[in-house]
């Protein structure tokens, strides 16, 4: 295959083949198939959209963003390792098909529509990246080159919004009477900040009701946007620009993403594109531009892959861990990271009240928060929008590994203080938080089959019984079951540490005590 | 130098053409523009002359649709001075500026499915690439649209010798125009002798006598296929026959590929690299002696060719037959007698 094959067509299908199809089918349509590429709607008929999508991020991959990492690893067989130098860096070879987070990350948020940050220094090819999923939004470069808000200093809500038009401002009896020109990229599907964190603070948050509600509001006018993938990029990951960002805007965001570093190696490429004036967003190939209603389409089939009950447990199992402070207050619901944050006290001061747990077996100790509702929706719908990607029907335990990072890296905030962070070789967990949180997701799993968990919950059956519903559970029946709540905090209570795992097992415990006591005296009332 | 009306046309999408050739060039450095000039003055500019002339409007539409179809086709070894294809380059020359009214209408597609069919015909040793262009330039005035004329272009590639096609581009024949069918398959002189249902009845068999329609069956040689790769054809040992699930295999120490064969011509299509699971020896239907004598479907028949055959494998009225010392393999076949 020549060069110019390779580049001018895409990855051809199957792009992550699974089965192969015993007997080949001759069709005489595929006589006009060949080197000449149809218009778009010719070859992307038939295509399915998992497909064209792992078709666009090959094309991205081999031909726009010069970005040869592959650090969403999957393996069907042990790959190959090598370790280097004095502490024993480990290189991977996978044995599956793996992927650029910097490539896939955007991809899979324009497929679930949320808000993506992009992080690095400058010059790395952030806003190339976010121009380029403009691009297979279907939007022409010059629209999206315009709607991108550079955040800047000076400015201001009408920059961001738009503007009263001043013949009605001046002949309004009313603010309703006010007509607004609305800016135009409020209502694209992909709307891109760039440097969201040199936006001033005011502006920030007309800019955190567009992101959170999708809508804008200007002079008691309303502007409803339609749903959109959301990129944002910023220098400093920490978000600290010419302006903090303010909490609230941070925690829209809902995955971050690294560009990684150039790799010298590549400079005869860039060497290519200087000499030749290239740019690869000008020619994004028709077949892997996404129509509005396929971007729909692709987002709610996304939504429809299923996650095993084995893996809910696992992710229930982990995201446990971490808001749980046995430290902050009297009462168990009470003891929460939360409780202390919304108390203004100092977290590092009641930690050391903290002693004698298991750094290994206790996560929580890691972060100075938990996880929220936000976080955890984000988190399942990412996973299953990776399983989609790779055209599973449902989520694997790598999708989840792989994925998790990227949603919890501005979620779970880590406490650099922890004994943890001091043990021998645990020091860059500090500085590489991708790889700490996928360390935090591994050992909550280790934890969790040392428990045997997958096959012994105390809770399974509870829940069983729960779901079955009341109807027809005689007083008998209700007595045993909570006979057997009891049994099983008495049991947990014989244990000498109080980890976060168990911390939510034992509020839904209470919750089924409850539920059951106040049913039992309904039936007595009843009778 | 070419047309002001090509000239104009690229001119207003400078922009675009100008990184399209750079950014193919990029990765193709052997891509020379001075060829790239060539095809635009004399395959290009042709049939936007052409296009002019039936719809104007048309004109930079499909000034861009075909200059990145040749461009397109030129890196790829397609078009231009070292095309493998020289049936890529007939069809520009004569057959794009020749349907210059359909053209206008969808450019691209036009275009790209006639140079992709040109590939197919000229990659297949046995097809008659000449016949299928003529066939196409000679018929496609009676094709009342673009689709049925690439119906027809379908219909004529089964009928210039792509029989791997031969399911559904009889599906295909059955869906144009009822007084193109007889001239689509190559049989005008049949219209008036037997109707369109007869016709369609004949072509279900893979062997209808197309000289004589009312001919008794027998028994002929109708093809080779294979070959040694060395001398440019597909086998590197000497090949076996099998039939099994309804298709006829040949295969070598190497690989495995499907046998298509039938009035209109006989292809090799790759299988992969085993058989499949199949019968190995011929079923009792047919019988072929060390004398050549073959006795297929009550016909019977004498060809010295097998006397020496070494494998032999039979799927309804096609007999496939390899001999000692050859790559090559005989397709014999119940020729006439009627629909299947």
């Amino acid at each position: 295959m020549s060069t110019m094959d390779r580049f001018q067509q895409l990855s051809e299908a199957p792009t992550n083949p699974q089965t192969e199809s015993a007997r080949r089918q001759f069709d005489v349509a595929d006589l006009y198939q060949g080197p000449a590429t149809a218009a778009a709607e010719e070859t992307a008929a038939g295509v399915e959209l998992d497909e064209k999508l792992r078709q666009a991020y090959f094309w991205i991959t081999n031909h726009a963003i010069i970005s040869p990492y592959y650090d969403i690893e999957y393996n069907e067989a042990p790959p190959p390792t090598y370790r280097f130098g004095d502490r024993k860096v480990e290189v991977t070879l996978p044995s599956a098909q793996s992927y650029s987070s910097y490539v896939l990350l955007p991809l899979l948020n324009l497929v679930t529509r949320r808000r993506c940050l992009l992080v690095g220094g400058p010059g790395r090819g952030k806003t190339a990246i976010a121009i380029i999923m403009g691009v297979l939004s279907g939007y022409s470069l010059r629209e999206i080159r315009r709607s991108i808000q550079h955040g800047q200093p000076q400015m201001t809500i009408a920059d961001l919004l738009g503007n009263p038009l001043p013949a009605t401002l001046v002949s309004a009896g009313s603010m309703d009477e006010v007509k607004i020109a609305w800016r135009k990229w409020l209502g694209m599907r992909v709307k891109i900040i760039d440097e969201y964190n040199r936006i001033p603070t005011r502006t920030q948050s007309a800019l955190l009701t567009v992101m959170a509600d999708n809508y804008a509001e200007m002079y008691d006018q309303i502007f409803e946007c339609p749903a959109a993938a959301w990129y944002l990029t910023a220098n400093d990951e920490a978000g600290g620009g010419t302006y903090q960002v303010i909490e609230a805007l941070r925690d829209r965001i809902d995955v971050v993403v690294q560009a990684l570093h150039f790799n010298t190696r590549f400079l005869n490429e860039l060497l290519l594109r200087v000499e030749e004036g290239f740019h690869p967003e000008e020619i994004v190939p028709e077949q892997i531009v996404f129509s509005g209603e396929e971007l729909s389409r692709m987002e709610a089939a996304a939504r429809r892959v299923r996650l095993p009950h084995d893996l809910r447990r696992r992710l229930e199992f982990f995201a446990g861990n971490f808001e749980f402070f046995e430290p902050a207050a009297r009462q168990i619901e009470y003891m929460t990271k939360d409780t202390v944050k919304l108390a203004g006290v100092e977290f590092s001061t009641l930690a050391q009240t903290e002693t004698g747990k298991d750094a290994t077996i206790d996560l929580g100790r890691q972060t100075l928060n938990g996880l929220s509702v936000r976080a955890l929706i984000t988190s399942l719908v990412f996973v299953k929008a990776m399983a989609w990607f790779r055209g599973a029907t449902e989520v694997s335990f790598e999708d989840v590994r792989m994925i998790l990072p990227f949603v919890l890296y501005d979620k779970l905030v880590q406490n650099a203080d922890a004994p943890f962070f001091e043990q021998e070789g645990h020091a860059a967990y500090r500085s590489d938080r991708v790889n700490w949180l996928r360390m935090l997701f591994d050992r909550s799993c280790q934890e969790f089959e040392r428990l045997n968990l997958d096959k012994e919950d105390a809770l399974d059956p509870l829940d069983a019984q729960f779901e079955a519903g009341l109807e027809g559970v005689d007083e008998k029946e209700v007595r045993h079951r909570l006979t057997a709540i009891e049994r099983t905090l008495y049991q947990w209570s014989q244990g000498r540490k109080l980890y976060g795992h168990m911390f939510d097992d034992i509020l839904k415990l209470k919750y089924y005590h409850q539920r059951y006591t106040n049913f039992r005296r309904w039936l007595q009332w009843k009778k | 130098m070419i047309s002001s009306v090509l000239a104009e046309a690229l001119a207003r999408q400078r922009e675009r053409c100008n990184a399209r050739f750079a950014f193919t060039r990029r990765l193709n450095r052997r891509l020379d523009p001075d060829e790239f000039k060539r095809i635009l003055r004399e395959r290009v500019d042709p049939v936007v002359q052409a296009i002019q002339q039936a719809e104007a409007a048309a004109v930079d539409q499909a000034a861009a649709a075909l200059y990145d179809l040749s461009l397109e086709l030129l890196a790829a070894d397609c078009l231009g001075k070292s095309a493998r294809y020289p049936l890529v380059d007939q069809v520009w020359q004569r057959a794009l500026p020749a349907l210059a009214d359909r053209l206008a209408a969808a450019p691209r597609r036009l275009a790209a499915a006639l140079s992709n069919a040109a590939c197919h015909l000229s990659l297949e040793s046995g097809a008659n690439g000449p016949l299928w262009l003529e066939s196409l330039l000679q018929l496609a005035g009676q094709c009342p649209g673009l689709d049925s004329l690439l119906d027809l272009g379908k219909v004529l590639a089964w009928r210039c010798g792509l029989a791997h096609f031969r399911e559904t581009a009889l599906t295909v024949w059955q869906s144009l125009p009822e007084e193109l069918r007889f001239a689509a398959v190559g049989v005008p002189h049949w219209q008036g002798q037997i109707s369109t249902d007869e016709l369609t009845a004949r072509l279900h068999n893979p062997w209808p006598d197309l000289e004589n329609p009312h001919a008794e069956p027998h028994l002929a040689v109708m093809a080779r296929v294979g070959g040694f790769r060395g001398f440019g054809g597909k086998f590197l040992t000497l090949p076996r026959v099998m039939a099994a699930d309804g298709r006829l295999y040949a295969y070598d120490q190497e690989c495995c590929w499907s046998i298509h064969a039938d009035c209109f011509g006989a292809t090799l299509q790759r299988y992969g690299p085993d058989p499949p699971p199949g019968l190995p020896s011929p079923p009792a239907a047919v019988t072929l002696s060390r004398q050549g004598a073959v006795e297929l479907a009550g016909c019977r028949g004498v060809f010295p060719l097998l006397r020496e055959w070494m494998s032999m494998a039979v799927m309804g009225p096609t007999l496939a037959v390899c001999v000692d010392r050859s790559f090559w393999i005989y397709i014999v076949a119940v020729i006439g007698g009627g629909g299947a």
